[in-house]
């Protein structure tokens, strides 16, 4: 009897030191946290024929067999965190996660905590809870199938950390642009027609195919003179730069101070870049010149001088 | 050595193909050409303005002169003296060209309200105001007209000719 007694007595003390003792705090999990700085963007490249490729490094470098159109591309920057409860070392490994027809995503070139790092390597040291930068580049494969649009391509950046097998694998979205690429057709070059021989003038046809004698005694004699015109189409959102360069001279002639009239617009000199509106299915671009000839053009000769026209996306 | 030589290959198109890059931008350009054609102009050189005969007009009547010289009016005046001098014009080497005979910039004056200039180049007999001609080595150009008489009185002194240009150009 006195044994039960005594039995009872040493667990009531068992429980009432239980009772009194102070709780213990609970254990906190380990978390980790991508977040995304700067997103994955190839900027615009042609829609292809076929298919091909396009990446983009860290460094921002592009290449590809692809073809680059316009805007500035740049490579993604997460920056990672962990609480103090985690442990050890952390894997990153970035796969494709889908999200955009026509457009796939892979050999991603990763740079964690300013170190270039393959995918999927384990041992790299814990963020922190101030955290580190990652930084990716990637490769993106697409065809045909793709829109004259902006495709939202996404990866899913996984995060593993060893000390407690924690892991997070947010999806972020990256994007890459398609148009068409820029066509020039030429209806018709540049004529003067018929000026004086043996003469040192400068002659000059505007956008409009009006001829003037700029400097000198010579005169136009015969003929139709005409501006060159040539069809710009493409993009139907990106608007263009235009200039003329590589003057040429040809038979003692050299052409200058090219003139440019775009879709309609008033006549403007285009030996250095202008701007115009997006050329869509086809806008006319006119185009004049000066042409300066030395005096020793013979009777009955003629000269070709020529000059390039450069049409580029903004 | 034949593995030297594939392994070799193989790194040149492998390195080819690592050199093609996408290009920054897309970049398209096309090579205009200005096309021009060099002659001699035209020497002209105008020997004597046209000169009418005699004669007693009326308001309204027409006086024509052709480019041989002889003189017709239409209306109620009068020729006095039937021949008149027709501007002689002579031009340089023009061969292998036509001509295109343009007169214009008629300005009526003394009491001539309205002009119209025909003319002949020598050995032919067509109207050159009207149909383009060959060009020869030397050619002379005559030049007639036709006035039609106002209905104030014709000013002889101190009043400017009345006048017009002849354009000869290369067709």
């Amino acid at each position: 009897m006195n044994r039960i007694i005594g039995i009872k007595l040493a667990m009531a003390i068992i429980a009432l030191a239980v009772l009194l003792l102070p709780a213990a705090p609970a254990q906190a999990a380990c978390s980790l946290s991508i977040s995304q700085t700067t997103p994955l963007n190839w900027s615009t490249w042609q829609k292809p024929s076929g298919s091909v490729t396009a990446d983009i490094t860290t460094a921002d470098a592009l290449s590809g067999t692809g073809t680059h159109l316009y805007g500035t591309a740049a490579h993604g920057v997460f920056s990672i965190t962990s609480n103090p409860q985690c442990s050890g070392t952390i894997t990153i490994t970035v796969a494709d996660n889908g999200g955009a027809t026509g457009v796939t995503l892979s050999n991603f070139h990763l740079v964690y905590n300013g170190s270039s790092v393959a995918n999927g390597t384990s041992g790299l040291t814990l963020p922190g809870s101030s955290g580190k930068q990652l930084l990716v580049g990637a490769t993106a494969t697409y065809d045909n199938t793709v829109s004259t649009s902006t495709e939202s391509p996404t990866l899913k950046i996984t995060v593993l950390e060893s000390g407690h097998s924690v892991s997070t694998s947010p999806s972020e979205t990256a994007s890459i642009s398609f148009d068409v690429p820029l066509t020039l057709t030429k209806t018709s070059d540049i004529d003067f027609g018929t000026v004086s021989a043996n003469n040192a003038s400068t002659y000059r046809i505007s956008t409009a195919g009006t001829t003037s004698v700029v400097s000198g005694t010579g005169q136009f004699f015969s003929g139709t003179p005409t501006a060159s015109s040539i069809t710009v189409a493409g993009s139907t959102t990106d608007t263009i730069t235009i200039q003329a360069t590589g003057y040429t001279a040809n038979n003692g002639v050299t052409p200058s101070n090219a003139t440019c009239s775009y879709n309609g617009a008033a006549s403007q000199a285009c030996s250095s870049a202008i701007t115009g509106a997006a050329p869509g299915a086809g806008k006319t671009l006119l185009v004049g010149v000066d042409v300066a000839t030395d005096g020793t053009q013979a009777i009955n000769t003629s000269a070709a001088p020529t000059f390039t026209i450069n049409v580029n996306y903004q | 050595m034949q593995a030297l030589q594939k392994l070799m290959t193989l790194t040149a198109v492998a390195g080819l193909v690592l050199f093609a890059c996408a290009s920054d931008t897309s970049a398209n350009m096309t090579l205009v050409q200005a096309n021009i054609a060099f002659d001699q102009s035209i020497d002209l050189h105008k020997n004597s303005d046209i000169t009418f005969g005699g004669f007693q007009a009326r308001p309204n009547d027409k006086v024509s002169m052709g480019a041989d010289g002889n003189m017709k009016l239409s209306g109620s005046g009068e020729i006095l003296k039937p021949f008149g001098s027709p501007s002689v014009i002579t031009l340089g080497d023009a061969r292998n060209h036509m001509l295109n005979f343009i007169p214009g910039n008629y300005t009526p004056g003394s009491g001539i309200t309205s002009l119209k200039a025909h003319c002949t180049v020598k050995g032919t007999n067509q109207d050159c105001a009207s149909v383009p001609l060959f060009g020869t080595k030397q050619s002379t150009v005559l030049v007639g007209m036709d006035m039609t008489i106002g209905d104030g009185m014709l000013s002889l002194d101190g009043a400017a000719a009345p006048s017009f240009d002849m354009s000869v150009i290369y067709q």
